[in-house]
């Protein structure tokens, strides 16, 4: 591996400082000149007709400058996410269909006004059966919209290769498996927020938190009927977090805010509160899974099928999650004889988006619980069944690319090392001890995660990205992307690349995004962990020709004004695979079902190390979100209505819970990926996390947990079946 | 951003005149102590009286001391006072402890002992220490003073017996004059820093082995916190080796079966099973204290 | 627009004298935030659970949403725009170091919490730190470098 200057060694996050001493501003701190504060009128029933608005009370008072309804919303498309996605969400709507659609909307002096004004403006509902689960959905009784016949968010998606009924007919074992997950909220600390300034006509200027600016662009311009150059997406001064929370468009934020400030004439912040923020944006898809595997004595996977069902809520992702779990399903295990068939259906709950790791959460609790019961019944340790079955380099992905690179054994190796792994520690068969009532035990597990770096054949804009390198006036360079900066870091590893192209001291570059008027053009933005890789590339292409303009001219001094553009388009039909191995241990007590999760290994393969405070910053961040997923999170309803959308009772886990957790960076460079050979890590690190808990849990208590979160009670019920099945020793 | 509906703020200076002001407003008044829990529901609009009285500027009422055979902590002492008090762990030691388990720094430097007696929650962590200990609160109003057991004093979730007119300025636990005592103290929460979906409290007095003296308090997911008395008597008398725990369940369920409060996430089977568990374990480390 | 009476009270904020004038409704967020211009402290959840808003008063953390600026009159306030001269703090140089800053919301919380800490226990122990933390909320980190930074040891060089 090349000795490397700048990238691989520790250096302290470019807008660090700012945020340390609190001068760093957020879309929260953001005043803009004749600045109204907006707020949004929302359902309350989980489906309605709006038979009448009555706004007169609201913009008879002082302070109230606009109100806009569903009328507003005339000759305006309904937006629609993915080209095969049904147009079903109006910005406004008469025809609510979740506790929180946006109704109508104020436009006021202060924040404290515009929420008085929502409470005075009259809307009059008629209240319609809702549908509150998918097999309600799945009975067609009731269309939710229009545009979706059977309620489907997009076209089933199912694929088919060999004949795996044949070989379950013939193989040794068969698993027939059914689990669920639950809708996790991203409990972002900045709630949402955005500003819109509609001017002179023509022009929308828009700050917000944001995944992407040119894609998040293009799509508000066609939902309030601007053309793309009319709309400037301005990044924020800093951002506080997504977790991809915003890879679309979020109809009751952006565009409603751009239709009050057209109708008031004046910019509009829209403030969410936490608990619209969480209960009225997006989650990440409910599912329930059957996995059905046959495997033979030996170990080796011989058929596969998985059937589905995602729970898209009232306008979600739908079908493009599903295409996301598929490929994680039919690449991570070798196997010719596979099935797969998941349904994603509407149903009147907060619509399902993407969040950190999509679809590849739901599908890996799966299957890597099952895989874990597959060895524990062969008597194999896990990591060898794993080791005999997985995918490597040298096989190909969905849409046909060869892998270069996936450093599978090294992340087996290097997290068992790590962790002193040597198997579970209450086998099947052997002479397990026997838990009384009031014990704690302890248990292993390791589960594999698989996710992808880059979007390259997931959506129909092709992958790549564009930026400028410069020398300023102060004999500095300057580094223009087309990248929001969300906090992940990336702007520091931007620089450490540019750094390391040049050969010269990080704290000479600096990295810069303009807003889409003036910036490079990245389509994609921070989504899918494919800034270090796709952006990264760029950066450094356009960092290696300024390096050579300066060495032809034959000093920096000569080379100031002049602007050098870089770019990378990957020759790949499929984004970069990316892999992991987790293992953990954890603590149940059997007198409270409580598990706490005492060490956490998560090692990753990253291709390349580049900023690596920020590299180990994400997996631990990682592990926190997965640990949530896996333990404690959940967004609940009662009849339609949410009833934990807030940070009382909606769980993130807290620094006491947290278990001590060692990042593993696995370098196995890919020869094509991001700089130096690096990868993604934000998402990837998801996947194995929620299986890894829930198979140490199994370790530890004897009986397997099929449904997310592993919460305290369902723990304690489990412990509980198992000391009446095989346990003398009751309680009471 | 400011409470949505607007109220007067009175900052008196003493108890009598705290009292004249709950005495003239009435229904329309609540006292504010530490703020931790009132705070919240007025800035979320769940809370909407007229004048808010404000204990800040109070004098006398943040006593903490003992003597006199009690302990006396006065209105305004802190749940970070109380945590810190290093002296108090002779006798108190079951209440440093559930002190120490309020929620966060944040709340407990500004939150009250006597406040969160007021609020009666039925999760709340001094509550169910409280009540292990004789404990009573003195109450105020204009020309009436009284005092009422503190198990007499909560009656329902968020409910006590204070009258209009009437503030808390007090609570006084009793010194045991016997020696001996242990404690155990668990919590189960599904976060660090959560008000406890379950919580026991239990302090023994042993001589070779036996029980002598058993206090046991539930509280968390029931309508409010109370001690197991029917336990308590199960368990005087009894030599407590280990195992014994499996003879509590019933007694534990009786005593909390009409005042449970299952919840979505904690549901009623969840509560029959474990809280049996949670008593008996938390027996267990009360005895395991004692010196044999 | 409400027409409850104004209060006017001096209370000390970062070391200077401070005459604030907020309604009885206001919390010490709005006041730091909206009437003093200190923006450091952050509005995340309202309700004292995500402690983006954290202070010190009289050198003890508080979640500042969750008091009323009117009754602190006389009190010592301290925000993190206080805790850096003209170099920065120990903690806020630990927090760079250790990597302990992503999205950054929360941080300035993060970092006035444990100046609190620190200020009574120097050098804190991992469970210490982690069970201080209680009243802070991270979704970036997994507090997995806040608390490495909590734990720093003393730099004599920095140390105040």
């Amino acid at each position: 591996m090349t000795e490397l200057r700048a990238v691989g060694h520790p250096h302290r996050r470019v807008d660090g400082e700012d945020k340390v001493t609190g001068r760093a501003d957020y879309l929260s701190d953001m005043v803009l000149d004749s600045m109204l504060y907006g707020a949004a009128v929302r359902s309350p029933y989980p489906r309605a007709l709006v038979r009448s608005i009555d706004t007169t009370e609201a913009l008879a008072m002082d302070g109230v400058h606009a109100v806009v309804t569903p009328e507003s919303t005339e000759g305006l498309p309904s937006l629609r996410i993915f080209a095969d996605s049904p147009p079903v969400q109006r910005i406004i709507t008469a025809n609510p269909n979740f506790v929180g659609d946006v109704v109508a909307a104020v436009a006021a002096d202060t924040l404290e006004l515009a929420r008085k004004a929502v409470l005075r403006i009259d809307v009059d509902y008629e209240v319609l059966p809702p549908i509150l689960s998918v097999e309600h959905a799945a009975t067609g009784e009731i269309q939710l919209h229009d545009a979706a016949p059977e309620n489907r968010a997009g076209p089933v998606i199912a694929i088919e290769r060999g004949d795996p009924e044949a070989q379950l007919a013939t193989c040794d074992h068969v698993f027939r498996d059914s689990y669920t997950t639950q809708r996790q909220a991203a409990q972002t600390i900045e709630s949402l927020v955005c500003i819109c300034d509609w001017i002179d006509g023509p022009e929308l200027k828009v700050w917000t938190h944001l995944d992407s600016m040119f894609h998040f662009r293009d799509a508000l311009a066609e939902a309030v009927g601007l053309d793309p150059e009319r709309v400037i997406i301005q990044p924020p001064p800093n951002l506080g977090a997504t977790f991809g929370l915003k890879n679309s468009l979020i109809a009751g934020l952006e565009p409603l805010a751009a239709l009050l400030s057209r109708e008031a004439g004046r910019p509009v912040k829209l403030v969410l509160s936490p608990d619209e923020s969480m209960s009225a944006t997006v989650t990440r898809h409910p599912a329930t899974i059957e996995l059905v595997t046959g495997v033979n004595a030996d170990g080796k996977i011989v058929a596969r099928t998985a059937d589905l069902v995602l729970d898209s809520g009232a306008y979600g992702w739908g079908y493009v999650v599903a295409l996301s779990m598929l490929g994680k399903w039919a690449t991570l295990y070798r196997c010719d004889d596979i099935r797969f068939t998941a349904t994603s259906l509407y149903t009147n709950h907060v619509p399902g988006g993407a969040y950190r790791s999509v679809g590849t959460a739901q599908i890996h609790f799966a299957m890597e619980s099952q895989i874990d019961e597959v060895a524990r019944s062969l008597n194999l340790d896990p990591v060898e069944l794993h080791r005999q079955n997985l995918v490597r380099a040298g096989d190909r992905l969905s849409m046909g690319t060869e892998i270069r690179s996936l450093g599978v054994d090294e992340c087996l190796d290097q997290g068992a090392a790590a962790f002193g792994w040597e198997g579970p520690r209450h086998p099947d068969g052997a002479a397990a001890p026997i838990a009384r009532p009031l014990d704690v035990t302890r248990g292993v597990g390791m589960a594999v995660g698989m996710h992808h770096s880059g979007l390259t054949g997931l959506i129909p804009h092709p992958e790549g990205a564009t930026c400028t390198a410069e020398v300023t006036n102060d004999l500095n360079f300057l580094i223009r992307v087309g990248v929001v900066e969300k906090g992940q870091g990336s702007s520091t590893t931007l620089t450490l690349v540019a750094a390391e192209e040049l050969g010269v001291d990080p704290g000479r570059v600096a990295v810069l995004n303009t807003g889409t008027a003036t910036a490079p053009l990245d389509y994609n933005g921070a989504e899918a962990s494919r800034t270090t890789y796709i952006v990264g590339r760029a950066v450094a292409d356009a960092a290696r020709r300024l390096g050579e303009a300066i060495e032809k001219a034959g000093s920096v001094a000569a080379v100031v004004g002049e602007v050098v553009e870089g770019n990378f388009v990957p020759d790949d039909k499929d984004p970069l695979p990316v892999i992991g191995a987790h293992f953990c241990e954890v603590e149940v007590d059997h007198v409270t079902g409580v598990v706490r999760v005492l060490r956490y290994i998560a090692a990753q393969d990253v291709g390349r190390v580049i900023n690596v405070l920020g590299c180990r910053g994400q997996i631990e961040g990682g592990v926190h979100h997965g640990l949530g997923y896996a333990l404690c999170e959940e967004l609940l309803f009662d009849e339609g209505q949410p009833i934990n959308s807030n940070f009382m009772g909606y769980k993130v886990l807290m620094a006491a819970d947290m278990p001590e957790i060692e990042a593993v960076l696995v370098e196995v460079p890919d020869p094509d990926g991001g700089p130096y050979g690096a990868k993604g890590v934000g998402t990837p690190v998801i996947p194995a996390i929620a299986p890894a808990v829930a198979n140490a849990i199994r370790d530890a208590i004897g009986a397997r947990l099929h449904h997310l979160p592993m919460s305290p009670p369902k723990v304690l019920a489990a412990i509980v079946s198992n000391e009446q099945a095989g346990s003398p020793q009751l309680l009471g | 951003m400011p409470a949505v509906h607007p109220f007067t703020l009175e900052r008196p200076r003493s108890a009598e005149a705290v009292v004249q002001l709950l005495a003239e407003h009435g229904d329309e008044a609540r006292v504010l102590a530490g703020g931790q829990s009132l705070t919240p529901l007025l800035t979320l609009g769940f809370s909407s009286p007229e004048v808010l009285v404000s204990l800040d500027q109070c004098s006398g009422l943040d006593t903490l001391e003992q003597a006199n055979g009690q302990l006396h902590i006065g209105a305004m002492v802190t749940t970070a006072r109380l945590e810190h008090a290093a002296e108090l762990r002779v006798h108190f030691a079951l209440l440093v402890e559930a002190a120490s388990q309020v929620g966060s720094p944040h709340v407990r430097n500004f939150g009250t002992v006597v406040g969160n007696v007021c609020h009666a929650d039925p999760r709340s962590d001094v509550i169910v220490a409280l009540l292990c200990h004789d404990t009573v609160i003195q109450l105020k109003a204009t020309g009436v003073d009284r005092r009422i057991a503190l198990e007499d004093f909560i009656d329902g979730p968020n409910s006590t017996k204070i009258e209009p007119g009437e503030m808390a300025v007090a609570v006084d636990v009793a010194v045991e004059a016997n020696a001996g005592w242990t404690f155990g103290y668990r919590k189960v929460v599904k976060r660090a820093g959560d008000p406890a979906m379950a919580i026991c409290a239990v302090r023994l007095r042993c001589e070779n082995n036996y029980i002598n003296d058993a206090r046991v308090v539930v509280g968390g997911a029931v309508s409010l916190a109370r001690r197991l008395t029917a336990l308590e008597s199960s368990l005087t008398g009894v030599h407590f080796a280990a195992g014994a725990e499996t003879t509590l369940a019933a007694d534990v369920l009786a005593g909390v079966e009409s005042h449970l409060m299952p919840e979505r996430t904690a549901p009623i089977e969840y509560l029959h099973t474990m809280l049996p568990r949670l008593v008996a374990a938390t027996v267990g480390d009360a005895a395991g204290k004692v010196a044999s | 627009m409400t027409d409850v009476a104004l209060h006017s009270l001096e209370m000390t904020v970062n070391g200077e004298q401070q005459n604030v004038i907020c309604s009885p409704g206001e919390t010490l967020l709005d006041v730091l935030r909206d009437r003093l211009g200190l923006t450091g402290a952050k509005f995340g959840c309202g309700i004292g659970y995500c402690g983006a808003c954290t202070v010190l008063i009289d050198g003890e953390v508080a979640h500042a949403c969750c008091l009323l600026a009117a009754t602190l009159s006389a009190r010592n306030i301290t925000t993190v725009e206080g805790l850096a001269g003209d170099e920065l703090n120990e903690v806020q140089e630990s927090f760079l170091d250790c990597g302990a800053v992503q999205c950054g919301y929360c941080t300035p919380g993060f970092v006035v919490s444990i100046r609190g800490l620190r200020n009574s226990v120097p050098e804190p122990t991992e469970v210490q730190a982690r069970a201080f933390l209680n009243g802070n909320i991270c979704r970036c980190t997994g507090f997995a470098a806040i608390v490495r930074a909590a734990c720093a040891p003393i730099n004599p060089e920095l140390a105040e």
